[in-house]
Parts: structure tokens; C-alpha cells; sequence
């Protein structure tokens, strides 16, 4: 029992008067006797303690000081709080990417519905996926919760916080329930964990043209999130023809897959898995080389592997002069290059190399330009101390050498990579084009990216329009599904690949020390009614008594 | 005679107070001075000397006596005229003198009281008795005399219902005032706690009237062992004086001592003036109290 009042408890202290009024209007009590000339001469007792305290005690007293402590509970306005299934209840259903998955709706609308029927409510329900909205506001209409539940559709994307889900009903709710197939992060709420169906999928796909501009090499990561061995066939399908390969993946690991596509100049790529399983967004992946075409002036000694990687971002050709881009790769610029450009290995004013250093540890700041890439796989033997300019944004260290920063000089846009790439794994690995991407993506920020994720906001420059099944689109376009999409340019046609990120199809699988209890719906029931009736009881038979007993 | 009042508003005086289990038990005793012999009205023998078949004494011979009395026996041995004395067969009306004032009123004494009242004037009615009811407090309130019959107890039996307990007592101002007012010689029952001085009086003055007089004293429970009260205001129910005491179990035991020694005076009293004194607990049968003094009152 809590005290919404805790400080009425002070009236208590009315007592005092209480007794000491009591004690100085009587001291003792009547009681009559038929001769008190008998009683004449007899020496008064020396009365024990417990004696002078009944012959003090009185009921009317009793009953006073009953009332007072009944009064002082009434007005600290108890409250008892019960654990009780029903009452207001927010929803929050998981509309996240790994919801997609077959079978997964019907079992959460299952546990909606039992929620809303074990409930009193009102209820509320809102959808928690990026971005998080409101699937219906707050009702006690039972019928019309369990319709608008019928809305419930999961998206493509990945899931916020939840707070942000949250503030979509700001007013308090009693009772919070998570249905979801991921409790990690959740706190604060009841969670029911509906569990995920086993899934075979493709985490990364790139594809870049080899050096020789003859070939392609097509990069994949498979994984086998399933409780048994599979045998994987994989299907990469580009203008040139269909290119097969099959991997034995052990249970709960990935397999990286390297094909060389043979064939002339393609732009568009789509590879699949066999056997396809509940979840079809992962078991195809697309991917789409650079069509911008983008000039691009070579500073130093050729790397082949970097130019691949160029290669798959954009649309990179060479020019002696006026360039896009400039790439400079383990030299010192004595000027400052007119426009954006790409240091890996490579100084400039400001930015200087200051030396060879040996790498420790790889730690990364939370960025966007990291995302989708394992830093665990990298291998690096050697990185340059490079002077840092004042107000870059430092995305990796080797220890305590950064190693890759952005900034803006007023030439133009910069990304250092400041690592020797001929002493690393990188060219092997899918990360290296999709890192040299991203950071593409920013140095040339008026050209769309090639691949994207499904929610990503796309700007589409002037004259871009993308034609999807609602018609063509311009300025902005949100993907919401995955595939290859045409993008009309003043320059041509040009392709677009759509994804569903990894991460939000198959999330970290849940630590069982992190998933939350479920927190039991508390209400306070107020208590302070009844401890009136009883002080205006208790109050009424004082009176009764009193006036009996003649005023 | 009926065993029982016979009208139904008589009836329903009579079961207030007793029960009839109370009026049949009632019924087969007698109150009486002594047994007569004789089955006429008055069953009591007078100690005054009358005309009866029953011989009582001689006296010595008065001009005017008749000569018929004259014991010519007892000249004839002795020389002296004598008359011969017979005891009058005479009616003894019963008297009860009922104590109201307020001391009665606790402890269940009144009540009690009342119904031996009434036990006492049924005992009166079925032995052919005149008799009245008189309850004093300060002063003796009734003043008609004793009747007989069963309308007689039946008003006896509703006065007894409408008194109430209220005042202080005054034995020699009430019995004495009452006793001057010349009443025949009777069974005069005075039902009293006697917690009042100047009994010896009023019982004196009663005596002095030729009554055969019964002091009936009843207690109560409480009366006779207080409980253990502690720290207590006492007041006197009669005068309403009060005195702040400490009950204890010393403090009743010394109580205890003076109710003792107040009885002791009572009892010498009673024994002093030849008057039967009976102590009674209102918790007890009224009715079987009413057969005790029937069966143990020998004026």
C-alpha cells in the first residue's frame, strides 16, 4: 500500500488534543452506589498500572482516537496496487524487416488479438518500424481495436528505438506491450517474443568489373542462420547470362562466395539463393555498377584494385585534367587538388603523411559510412600517421591513429584512407567497394547512390525521375520494396538497385540475459473511500455513544 | 377461592410479575401468625382476648364482667373470682411497606422487590387477608386501607407495576407517620436494602402499633461484593453525593466490613424489638423468597 498524501499522515498528531482534553474533562468515572456511608472511612488502594489505565481507558476515547487515525488514512489518500491483466494498453507491434517473413504476421495478430481480449482497455496500437506510426489511436471500442488490428502489415525496413514509437502517444500508458521477434534493447515494457523462422540468406552482394574491363567479379556473403547444414546454390544473373555456384554452409555460419562473371560491359546484377525459405526479401539481392560517369584524374602510382572499386560506385573514366573526382593514392599533393578527392595512402596541404606506423586495434565511430561492413575481417599490416585538419570527422582509428576522416577544404570535399593498401586483405573483401561507395557518396553528393536500401531517402537531382508501379517520381523517393529500378536521366537511362540491409532481416540473435521480463500491468486502486466511511462510521457511534451517555 | 385472578386485564397484572408456573407454585402456601383451627375468614389468631371456643388465660374478676365467664371452679378451690379469658378468632391484615427510593433501583433490587411484593399479597389474597401495599421513600405514599379479594389485588398488583424507584429513604418519619395513623394490628412486612439510619425508629414505631413486623432486607450482587472498580467517582444514588476513590481489593474488603457490621445493628435491632429479619439477593427467586417467609415467619 502506497500514500498518495504521505505528509496528511501529520494529523495524527490532532491526538494530543484529543487525549489531553479527554484527560482534563475526567478523570474518573461515575459509579453509583446504594449507601456511600458504608464506603466513608475506607482508605483508598494504591491502584497498579493496569488498574489506572483501564479506569482511564474509555470507549468514547477509544473511539476518538479511532476516528482521528481513520481521518489522518483518509487524507493521506491510500492506494493499493494490484497486478491485474486489463486496463489501458499500448500495442507496439514489430513491423520491422524480420517481420516479413511468412507466417510471422498471422502469428503476431494472433497475440494482438489475445492481448486485446485479456485487456479492459482502452487500447492503442502502433507500428514499429522505420518510420514508427500509429496503426490506431487510443479506444475502448474492443470491435474497432480488433479491426484496425487488421492493418498490420510489416515493412521492409529496420526498427527505431522504441521511444520513438513510443512518443507517438505521449500520455502515460499503464501497460506497454512489445510484440516482436527481437527483445534486445527493450526495457520498461511487457514483451511477447514470437520466434523467428529459420532463414538461409545473402548478407552482402557487390559486383566490380576487373581490371582488364574484360570480366566481373561478383562478390556474395551467404548465411546459413539455420539449425542444420545446407547446401546453397547460388544464382548471380547480369545481361551477359546466369553464373552458378553451391556451398555447404555449416549451421549458423557464413560462407563468401567469389564468382567471376565472364562477359562484356553489364550494369545491372541479381544474384539468388537456392533453396528459397520463409523470408524471400534475402534470398535475392541486386546490385548495380555506377552509370554516372564520372571524370576522374589518377594522382600517383595505379592500384588496380582501388580503380575496381571506383569502378563499382561509379562510373569512373580518366582524364588528364578537370576532373569529377581526383584519386590520389600514396603520394603527398604539394597543392591543394580543385575538387573533391580521394586520399588513400596520401597527403595534401593540411593533411600531410607523417609516417609509416604500425596499426593496433580497429575502433570505428558510430556512422553511416560503416554500415553493412565487418571491421573484424579486416587485416591491415600498415598504416600512415597523417596530420589531421581541424574540424574532420575522424570514422576509424588503428588504435590511435585515424586512419579514415572526412573533411571539407575550401577546394572541395576530402576522404583520407590513410592505410597502405598492398599490405591489407581489403581488396579481397565485399567491404572494400561497398566502404569506397560510401565514401563516393559523399564526396559527389549530387549523384544518387547505386544501391540503396529499402526507406533510404533517394534525392533525385533535377531531370531525375524514377519509374516505379505508381508511376514516375521526382525530387525524392522513399524505395519501399526491393529490386532493380530505372531512373530516367537528361543523360539516359540508368539503373537502381533496392536491398533489404542484413541486419534488420536476421538482427543479432537475442541474448537471454537481455530479454526483459515481462512487466505486469499495475493499477493503484484508491482506498481513501472507504477509509472515510469508516471515519463517518466510527464518527457516527462516538456520537451515538456520546449522546447516550447524556452529552 | 380461585388459584388465580380470574378477569384477563387481571390476568395480565398478575403475569407481568408472575409467571404461573410463580402463581401455582404460590398457591398451596400460607402465610400466617400462627395455624387456626377454624376454616372462617381470619385464620390468624389474635393475641387479643375475645369471644372463641378456645381458652386463652384467667384474669382477676372486674365488676361488670360477665358472670357466665367467671371460673367458679377456681373460686371453689381457691377463694378468688376470676373470669375466664378466650382468644379471639381475628383477621391479621398483611402491610407491606415497600421502600422506594433510589438505593433500590440498583442492582435489580427494586424489581425484585416487587415481584416479592407481589408473591407476598397473592399469599395474602388466597388466604382470605385484607391486604394493602404502602411504599414510602421520605413519607408513606398509600393510605387506603386493606382490602380484600381479588379486585383489591388486582389494583395492589398495578400500583406495584407503576412505582418507581427516585428519592432518599426516611425510616422514622415514614413508618412512624404511618404507623400513628392507628392501623389494626397486623402482619406488617417492610421490604427494604435498610440503607438508611434511623430504621431502629421506624421499626420501633411499627412494634409500638402491636404489627407483627418482618424487615425483608434485600441486596444486591454488587451490594454485598463490590467488584474491583479502580479509580472511580462514588455516588450515593439516594443524596447524589459523590467521593473520588480507588477501588481496590482492600478498598472492598474494608467496604465488606462496614456492610457486615451494618447488618449486625440491623439484626440486633430486630432481635431488640422482637422483629423477624430476612436478607434476600435480588438475584435470587422472588417467589422462592415469598415461600421462605411463609414457611419460616412465626411472629
Amino acid at each position: 500500500m502506497s500514500f498518495a498524501a504521505p505528509w496528511a499522515w501529520l494529523w495524527v498528531l490532532a491526538l494530543l488534543p484529543v487525549l489531553i482534553l479527554h484527560f482534563l474533562r475526567k478523570k474518573e468515572r461515575d459509579w453509583p452506589v446504594s449507601a456511600l456511608f458504608l464506603w466513608e472511612g475506607v482508605r483508598p488502594d494504591r491502584p497498579r498500572f493496569v488498574e489506572r489505565l483501564r479506569a482511564r481507558l474509555d470507549l468514547l476515547l477509544l473511539l476518538q482516537a479511532l476516528a482521528v487515525i481513520l481521518s489522518a488514512l483518509a487524507l493521506s489518500r491510500p492506494e493499493r496496487e494490484i497486478v491485474r491483466p486489463a486496463g489501458p494498453t499500448l500495442l507496439v507491434l514489430d513491423a520491422s524487416a524480420s517481420m516479413a517473413a511468412e507466417g510471422m504476421r498471422e502469428k503476431v495478430l494472433a497475440r494482438a488479438k489475445d492481448v486485446l481480449e485479456k485487456s479492459t482497455g482502452p487500447w492503442a496500437a502502433v507500428l514499429w518500424a522505420e518510420p514508427p506510426s500509429l496503426l490506431f489511436p487510443s479506444t475502448a471500442d474492443r470491435e474497432l481495436a480488433l479491426s484496425q488490428l487488421g492493418r498490420y502489415a510489416p515493412r521492409l525496413t529496420p526498427r527505431p528505438e522504441l521511444h520513438r514509437a513510443l512518443a507517438l502517444l505521449p500520455e502515460p500508458w499503464p501497460r506497454v506491450v512489445v510484440i516482436t521477434d527481437n527483445p534486445r534493447g527493450i526495457t520498461g515494457a511487457e514483451v511477447v517474443v514470437i520466434p523467428r523462422p529459420e532463414n538461409l540468406g545473402i548478407t552482402a552482394f557487390s559486383v566490380r568489373p576487373s581490371p582488364d574491363g574484360v570480366r566481373y567479379e561478383a562478390f556474395l556473403c551467404v548465411v546459413n542462420a539455420t539449425s542444420a547444414y545446407k547446401d546453397i546454390q547460388i544464382r548471380v544473373i547480369s545481361e551477359a547470362g546466369e553464373f552458378w555456384a553451391s556451398r555447404l554452409v555449416p549451421p549458423g555460419e557464413a560462407e563468401e562466395v567469389v564468382l567471376v562473371l565472364p562477359g562484356a560491359r553489364a550494369g545491372a546484377f541479381v544474384a539468388e539463393l537456392r533453396p528459397t525459405d520463409s523470408f524471400p526479401w534475402d534470398n535475392v539481392r541486386y546490385f548495380v555498377l555506377g552509370g554516372n560517369e564520372v571524370a576522374t584524374t589518377w594522382l600517383g602510382p595505379e592500384d588496380r584494385y582501388l580503380w575496381a572499386a571506383l569502378r563499382a560506385g561509379v562510373s569512373a573514366y580518366r582524364v588528364p585534367e578537370n576532373p569529377d573526382l581526383f584519386v590520389a593514392v600514396s603520394t603527398n599533393l604539394p597543392g591543394d587538388p580543385p575538387g573533391p578527392c580521394l586520399l588513400v595512402a596520401a597527403g595534401c596541404p593540411g593533411a600531410a603523411i607523417l609516417g609509416e606506423a604500425e596499426p593496433g586495434p580497429l575502433s570505428a565511430a558510430s556512422t553511416s559510412f560503416l554500415e553493412n561492413l565487418s571491421l573484424r575481417d579486416w587485416r591491415i599490416g600498415r598504416v600512415y600517421r597523417q596530420e589531421v585538419p581541424p574540424g574532420a570527422q575522424v570514422l576509424l582509428w588503428a588504435g590511435e591513429i585515424p586512419i579514415l576522416f572526412l573533411w571539407e577544404s575550401p577546394s572541395g570535399r576530402r576522404a583520407a584512407f590513410a592505410v597502405d593498401l598492398r599490405r591489407t586483405n581489403l581488396p579481397l573483401l565485399p567491404d572494400f567497394p561497398i566502404l569506397i561507395r560510401n565514401l563516393l557518396g559523399w564526396l559527389l553528393p549530387q549523384r544518387p547512390g547505386r544501391n540503396v536500401v529499402v526507406g533510404e531517402a533517394v534525392e533525385l537531382p533535377p531531370g531525375f525521375s524514377v519509374v516505379t508501379e505508381l508511376g514516375a517520381i521526382q525530387d525524392l523517393w522513399v524505395p519501399e520494396k526491393p529490386g532493380i529500378f530505372r531512373i530516367e536521366t537528361p543523360r539516359g537511362p540508368q539503373w537502381l538497385a533496392v536491398n533489404v540491409p542484413w541486419e534488420t532481416v536476421e538482427p543479432e540473435a537475442p541474448l537471454v540475459a537481455e530479454v526483459p521480463k515481462p512487466l505486469p500491468a499495475k493499477a493503484s486502486v484508491p482506498l481513501w473511500p472507504w477509509a472515510t466511511i469508516a471515519f463517518l462510521f466510527v464518527l457516527g457511534v462516538e456520537a451515538l455513544l456520546f449522546f447516550r451517555r447524556g452529552g | 377461592m380461585g388459584c388465580a385472578p380470574g378477569g384477563s386485564a387481571d390476568r395480565a397484572h398478575a403475569l407481568e410479575l408472575l409467571s404461573p408456573e410463580e402463581l401455582w407454585a404460590l398457591s398451596r402456601a400460607r402465610l400466617s401468625l400462627r395455624r387456626a383451627r377454624t376454616i372462617a375468614p381470619g385464620e390468624h389468631l389474635s393475641s387479643r382476648a375475645g369471644a372463641s371456643l378456645e381458652f386463652a388465660d384467667h384474669r382477676p374478676y372486674q365488676p361488670g364482667d360477665d358472670l357466665r365467664l367467671v371460673d367458679w371452679a377456681v373460686y371453689a378451690r381457691h377463694r378468688k373470682l376470676v373470669t375466664k379469658v378466650f382468644s379471639r378468632e381475628v383477621e391479621a391484615p398483611v402491610y407491606l411497606l415497600l421502600d422506594c427510593s433510589a438505593s433500590m433501583g440498583l442492582g435489580g433490587k427494586f424489581l425484585f422487590a416487587k415481584k416479592l411484593a407481589a408473591a407476598v399479597l397473592f399469599l395474602a389474597f388466597r388466604g382470605g387477608d385484607r391486604f394493602g401495599v404502602y411504599p414510602f421513600s421520605v413519607s408513606v405514599v398509600g393510605v387506603g386501607r386493606p382490602r380484600r379479594g381479588r379486585p383489591a389485588l388486582v389494583r395492589a398488583f398495578q400500583e406495584l407495576m407503576e412505582l418507581a424507584p427516585k428519592g432518599r429513604t426516611d425510616f422514622a418519619q415514614a413508618l412512624s407517620s404511618w404507623a400513628e395513623r392507628g392501623w389494626e394490628p397486623g402482619l406488617c412486612l417492610v421490604l427494604s436494602d435498610f440503607f438508611a439510619p434511623g430504621f431502629r425508629d421506624g421499626l420501633l414505631a411499627l412494634r409500638y402499633g402491636r404489627h407483627a413486623v418482618a424487615a425483608v432486607q434485600i441486596l444486591a450482587p454488587e451490594d454485598l461484593s463490590p467488584p474491583v472498580l479502580g479509580e472511580v467517582r462514588l455516588v450515593d444514588a439516594e443524596e447524589g453525593r459523590a467521593r473520588p476513590a480507588v477501588v481496590g481489593q482492600a478498598a472492598c474488603r474494608t467496604y465488606q466490613e462496614n456492610l457486615r457490621r451494618w447488618n449486625q445493628k440491623l439484626a440486633h435491632t430486630c432481635e431488640e424489638l422482637g422483629i423477624s429479619q430476612f436478607l434476600f439477593v435480588s438475584d435470587f427467586s422472588p417467589v422462592a423468597a415469598a415461600l421462605i417467609l411463609a414457611r419460616r415467619w412465626r411472629p
